[in-house]
């Protein structure tokens, strides 16, 4: 590992096995390994396990783990992982933070609402986008990749609303192209609203499209099956094989990195604020070392709410180790996951709650908030942040997989403009 | 408009605050807007920057430019009154030259590739 990563950095010529390959291999490695392990090696099981997960709506929220088994969930996370992979290299871009925390993502809800069928339609509705515009589709490849937030939408049109056969597959598909279609530049305009407050942007932007999918269906009588699947499980098998993964990160990024502490340091001094890409600005050995402290640290923090460690509290953790590549740290990311917690207590809802315990890990999303105007700013865009996303759900019916993105860009949106009035005020600059 | 040409000018619109932060008050910002590359000068004459900040620069535009960013979180550039945002803009533009000397000032060349394909009929 260390002879591979040893001298690299971004940009670089050379071109043996870059870090990020080993990374990001490593992921759909394990994840199929590890599904392996836990179908027993009965391919059978695994192929009736994903067929399962592929034939069924995935609006928020369905936890494949309970649904088809630990097993076939896993797989159906690899080869989502893969084909995200493959996708990168296909669009020849550089793969670096943002493409990191992408793949992490898409891995992690690929155990709840994303499936190998569901993950196309709005990814290629992105592709259309670029190609009407006549721009390359590298341009788009992040959009796309998170823009499979939108991908029940396919499986709810498709599989939910009894539709004969062909038709429920070419309208699922024509609902899910459609939606892709227009995400990239609702995208970028909504980064407008929070300034990059926000990390998952996708998620508030999908949020604002699955609003309008919702709305319309509801125009024409057609309700949203209200399936919903939580697996309770304990924290073996997967806890030790997350864990190993995220100490082998830790490892990987000492060993590339010499002077990783350093970097380290400087990296934990960031904001976080939308586009900060860690690889490109600090190496990718602290890069390695966050996303495996965050790991780790996130890990921890689901044991102590007594989260049930089920595909969705699991995809969370994954989703908070990829975007250690790209904005959060345990400094930046800790204020609002603690000030969901607080709310949590105090409220109705109680940590118990399995929006809850996803809310407390998904609040990192605010991370920027606290970079950027303290960890007191951030507890209390933690604090909102629950009650928005115990209640913003209702708006897209759960088509929308990054429901803590829309109630995280909602919140940023709403403290950021206070927070920077009160930051000028006392500089006397109003 | 042309969308290469508008991110070229948010490259600028940052190196010029950048300046601006570091006590340049008289900056002249020229363009050349190329059919296949545009090219965009900034001149700070009363600006001479410390190594540390002209290795700092060097180090940020070392990275490749990375249109998958540039284009999504680009119109971020420019928003924020006293971060400048190098990481960001320097995913857009590539670093043609850079001196900065007593007497001389400050001098920046970065230069953007033509992306679009329809660029030749817009």
């Amino acid at each position: 590992m260390a002879r591979i990563l040893k001298g690299w950095a971004p940009g670089d010529s050379r071109e043996p096995v870059p870090a990020e390959s080993i990374l990001l291999g490593g992921l759909v490695a394990t994840l199929a390994a590890f599904s392996l392990f836990a179908s027993g090696f009965d391919p059978v099981s695994l192929a009736v396990g994903l067929g399962r997960i592929v034939v069924q709506p995935d609006i928020l929220i369905n936890d494949y783990v309970g649904r088809s088994g630990l097993g076939p969930a896993l797989m159906n996370s690899a080869l989502c992982a893969l084909a995200a992979v493959l996708a990168l290299r296909w669009s020849r871009v550089t793969v670096s933070g943002p493409a990191i925390a992408a793949v992490f993502t898409i891995a992690g809800f690929s155990l709840f609402g994303k499936n190998v069928a569901n993950i196309w339609p709005s990814a290629l509705g992105v592709f259309l986008f670029s190609m009407v515009g006549r721009r390359p589709f590298s341009e788009n490849i992040i959009v796309a990749l998170f823009g499979t937030a939108m991908a029940p939408l396919f499986s709810e049109v498709a599989f939910g609303m009894g539709l004969p056969l062909p038709w429920n597959l070419a309208a699922g598909a024509a609902a899910g192209v459609a939606a892709g279609f227009v995400l990239s530049p609702i995208a970028r305009n909504a980064l407008d609203f929070h300034h990059g407050y926000n990390l998952y942007n996708i998620g508030f932007t999908a949020g604002l499209i699955g609003t309008v999918a919702l709305s319309t269906l509801k125009a024409f009588g057609i309700e949203l099956s209200e399936s919903w699947t939580w697996a309770v499980l304990g924290p073996l098998p997967a806890l030790p094989v997350m864990a190993g993964g995220f100490l082998a990160m830790i490892a990987g990024g000492m060993s590339a990195d010499r002077g990783w502490f350093a970097a380290w340091r400087q990296l934990l001094g960031s904001g976080g604020r939308l586009p900060s890409d860690f690889v490109r600005s600090f190496g990718m050995g602290a890069t390695l070392v966050n996303m495996g402290v965050m790991g780790l640290a996130a890990s921890v923090f689901a044991l102590a709410i007594g989260a049930s460690w089920n595909g969705p509290i699991i995809g969370a953790i994954l989703a908070v180790t990829g975007f250690a590549a790209f904005g959060k740290h345990p400094f930046n990311a800790l204020p609002p996951m603690l000030g969901v917690l607080a709310v949590a207590a105090l409220t109705r809802y109680g940590i118990s709650a399995p929006a809850s315990q996803l809310a407390a890990i998904f609040a990192a999303t605010l991370a920027p908030i606290s970079g950027g105007y303290g960890p007191v700013a951030g507890f209390f865009a933690g604090a909102l942040h629950l009650v928005l996303v115990q209640v913003v759900g209702v708006l897209h019916g759960g088509i929308n997989l990054y429901n803590n993105g829309f109630a995280g860009g909602i919140t940023a949106g709403i403290m950021v403009p206070v927070l920077e009035w009160i930051r000028e005020w006392r500089r006397h600059e109003v | 408009m042309k969308f290469d040409a508008v991110q070229l000018m948010r490259v600028a619109e940052e190196l010029l605050k950048y300046c601006y932060l570091k006590g340049a008050r008289n900056v002249k910002l020229a363009y050349d807007f190329g059919e296949e590359r545009s090219f965009c000068a900034l001149s700070a004459k009363d600006l001479v920057l410390s190594p540390e900040d002209e290795a700092w620069l060097r180090k940020v535009f070392a990275g490749p430019v990375q249109p998958e960013v540039a284009n999504y979180y680009g119109s971020l550039a420019g928003r924020r009154r006293e971060e400048p945002q190098m990481e960001l803009v320097a995913t857009m533009a590539e670093l043609e030259d850079l001196g900065s000397e007593p007497g001389l000032g400050t001098r920046i060349v970065v230069s953007r590739r033509e992306a679009e394909f329809r660029s030749a009929r817009v």
